[in-house]
């Protein structure tokens, strides 16, 4: 569907082109009539002057004289016409030329106003004025070449047509500003979903023009219910795990059972079944247990906890002596605790049973969140590398030992579209883990 | 060896039971957290076996309490909560071990034993020599009883080697090895940076240059 901007954009554009049209030919005609109604004023004025002298002679005829009227009338086509006709009897003024004025009869004591083609195809303005004096019918027509004021009207025309398209584009200017304007909110919650879908966000907080508000309110509902959903769903699931631990741990105790002595294959396939599902119960609870947003998590000082990490690590591999080294800042980050123990655990454990003696730790914060985790053990074909970061690949099963820890970190690393890379390690030459995460500043 | 058993599980509370008897283990169990951590605060007992999951008083109180009144007595935590920040939170509270449900009892037998042993040759985690104390958990340094001072990891390998070579002339290669780090490059300027970082922390008078051979951690004799 077509962008709102260029929606509305278009639309005033067009209403705009309408309106400027409309207006301008309007303006056009009122320019017109009003220079030509001024004319005609004057028309009337010799016309009426013509009438005055208007004279009985003794011979039953009617007589004027032009004496009281510019002498323009005189010359040679000067434009200024008149034709006098007393019955059917013509009096064409001398600029005429003889040349036939083809005027309009008017009745009398009525005036008429129209355009006709004079001498050397010149448009006239015609006023005919009707009387009836001394018993005969008389007809006045006025002309008066409108070619000057063509002229002059054509300039007059083609600078407001100027004038008009100046204030057209800039009024189109000044509404698209406007409607660029008017829709920023809209960008700026645009913005906000964006925010929302890569987790850095819940909900939708900027303040939107009441049409939409409506809609933002449907989202953030929406938002909420997702919210509330995944955290039932997650407790559920939770609940179940925990619940069924108790029982498989006195499964497992009932294959130690001295009847099982006699049957050790009966033994050894509830054990892998067992075993089986508590890789599955694992898994999923471990899945369901990742936060993946960093809005509501409370701040923790990362230092201290990899600190506590290392003490507890050194403790489940006391019989190992590891020299884990940690880089990591010393003041509070937001990022939910849980998540990020739960990656630095699961790549230090890992860390701890491949080492051979020395790993090291590292995170770095600017835009994103580095986690690296080196150690000198014997490290990672290059072919299994690709393998352990294929998406959709049950690390769980088909890589022993680098097992269902990656597959955890993967699963979190990806909740929040973060990225996981493996390598050698330059320093340590042994494996080497790179967790990059997207952090709120 | 007497042991206490405080889980609410009455089946696994009774299975363990068994269990540990038969590995020659005198057992006590205890279904509820309070009365847990009054046995266990009052009677001695060489070892527990402590759910996390108990009525009236969590196991992480249980164990906090009696951490806070010096009891050492070694606890094994056994708990359905395997997420590393419960396993840390867990060491924090004074944990000397963390067993995951479910769990094979031969597991817990093999920890048991290797938590007894371990609390009677205790893991020195601290390093002294020439009045400087490193501690390798902290990553920290104190001089002569002074302020506790945090270390880089470069600064703590670096210092600790020289540390534990006290007296020994050590050449660039031999210290090198133990300044570089994932995100920083190989620079012979490096050692040196980082030699004179130490010897702001140290003080001058114990780490000394020699000439075309390398450094010296000692008093000069």
């Amino acid at each position: 569907m077509m962008s709102l901007r260029k929606r509305l954009g278009r639309g005033l554009m067009a209403v705009l082109c309408v309106i400027f049209i409309a207006h301008w030919i309007a303006a056009d005609w009122i320019i017109r009539t009003a220079a030509e109604k001024q004319m005609a004023n004057r028309l009337a004025d010799d016309g009426y002057s013509l009438l005055e002298t208007l004279a009985y002679s003794d011979n039953d005829q009617v007589t004027f004289n032009n004496f009281h009227i510019s002498s323009v009338y005189d010359r040679r086509l000067s434009g200024h016409y008149y034709l006098v006709k007393v019955d059917t009897r013509a009096y064409p003024s001398p600029s005429l030329l003889d040349f036939p004025l083809a005027v309009e009869p008017v009745a009398p004591d009525q005036s008429r106003l129209y355009h006709l083609t004079g001498p050397n195809q010149s448009p006239l303005l015609v006023l005919g004025l009707g009387a009836v004096r001394f018993g005969h019918r008389v007809n006045i027509s006025i002309a008066e070449d409108l070619s000057a004021v063509d002229h002059d009207i054509t300039s007059i025309r083609a600078a407001y047509f100027g004038l008009t398209l100046l204030i057209l584009f800039s009024a189109i200017g000044l509404l698209r500003w406007d409607i660029q304007r008017s829709l920023r909110p809209l960008n700026a919650v645009g913005s906000e979903l964006e925010q929302v879908t890569s987790g850095t966000r819940q909900k939708i907080e900027s303040d939107v023009p009441e049409e939409i508000q409506p809609l933002v309110q449907e989202i953030n509902h929406l938002l909420e219910v997702l919210a509330r959903r995944l955290q039932q769903s997650r407790t559920a699931m939770g609940n179940l795990a925990h619940a069924l631990k108790s029982p498989m741990t006195l499964l497992l105790r009932t294959t130690e059972d001295p009847l099982f002595d006699t049957r050790i294959d009966l033994r050894l396939q509830v054990n892998t079944q067992a075993e089986t599902i508590q890789r599955y119960i694992e898994r999923e609870l471990k899945r369901a247990r990742i936060a993946g947003d960093q809005q509501a998590s409370a701040a923790f000082n990362p230092r201290q906890e990899v600190i506590a990490l290392k003490k507890t690590l050194r403790t489940i591999y006391a019989d190992k002596p590891l020299d884990i080294q940690v880089t990591v800042p010393n003041y509070l980050i937001h990022f939910d605790r849980e998540d990020m123990m739960e990656i630095l655990g699961n790549l230090l454990d890992n860390a701890c049973k491949w080492a051979n003696k020395r790993i090291d730790v590292e995170i770095t914060l600017s835009d994103l969140a580095v986690i690296r985790v080196a150690d000198d053990g014997p490290g990672c074909l290059t072919e299994d590398l690709t393998h352990l970061t294929q998406r959709g690949q049950r690390l769980d099963e088909s890589v022993q030992g680098h097992g269902l820890g990656l597959g955890i970190v993967l699963d979190i690393v990806d909740t929040y579209h973060g990225s996981l890379q493996f390598g050698r390690s330059k320093t340590l030459g042994g494996f080497l883990a790179t967790v990059s995460l997207p952090i709120r500043q | 060896m007497r042991l206490l058993v405080i889980e609410d599980d009455l089946n696994l509370s009774l299975s363990l039971k068994m269990d540990l008897g038969n590995a020659g283990y005198v057992v006590e169990t205890t279904h509820d957290g309070e009365l847990g951590e009054f046995l266990g605060a009052t009677e001695h007992y060489d070892a527990v076996i402590l759910d996390l999951g108990l009525p009236r008083m969590s196991g992480l109180e249980v164990l906090r309490q009696w951490r806070q009144a010096d009891n050492h007595t070694p606890v094994i935590v056994i708990t359905a909560r395997d997420a590393w920040f419960e396993k840390v939170d867990g060491f924090k509270a004074g944990a000397d071990d963390y067993l995951c449900k479910p769990f094979h009892p031969q597991e817990l037998l093999a920890r048991l034993q290797a938590v007894l042993k371990r609390v009677h040759n205790l893991n020195q985690a601290k390093l002294r020599v020439y009045g400087i104390e490193l501690d390798e958990d902290e990553q920290t340094v104190t001089v002569d009883g002074s302020n506790i001072q945090e270390l880089t990891a470069i600064e703590f390998r670096l210092l600790r080697y020289f540390m534990l070579n006290a007296g020994k002339v050590l050449s660039k290669t031999q210290l090198g090895e133990h300044v570089y780090s994932e995100s920083t490059e190989p620079d012979s300027n490096v050692l040196e940076v980082y030699v004179k970082r130490l010897r702001k922390i140290v003080g001058n008078d114990l780490i000394h240059t020699r000439r075309s051979q390398g450094y010296f951690f000692g008093l000069k004799s």
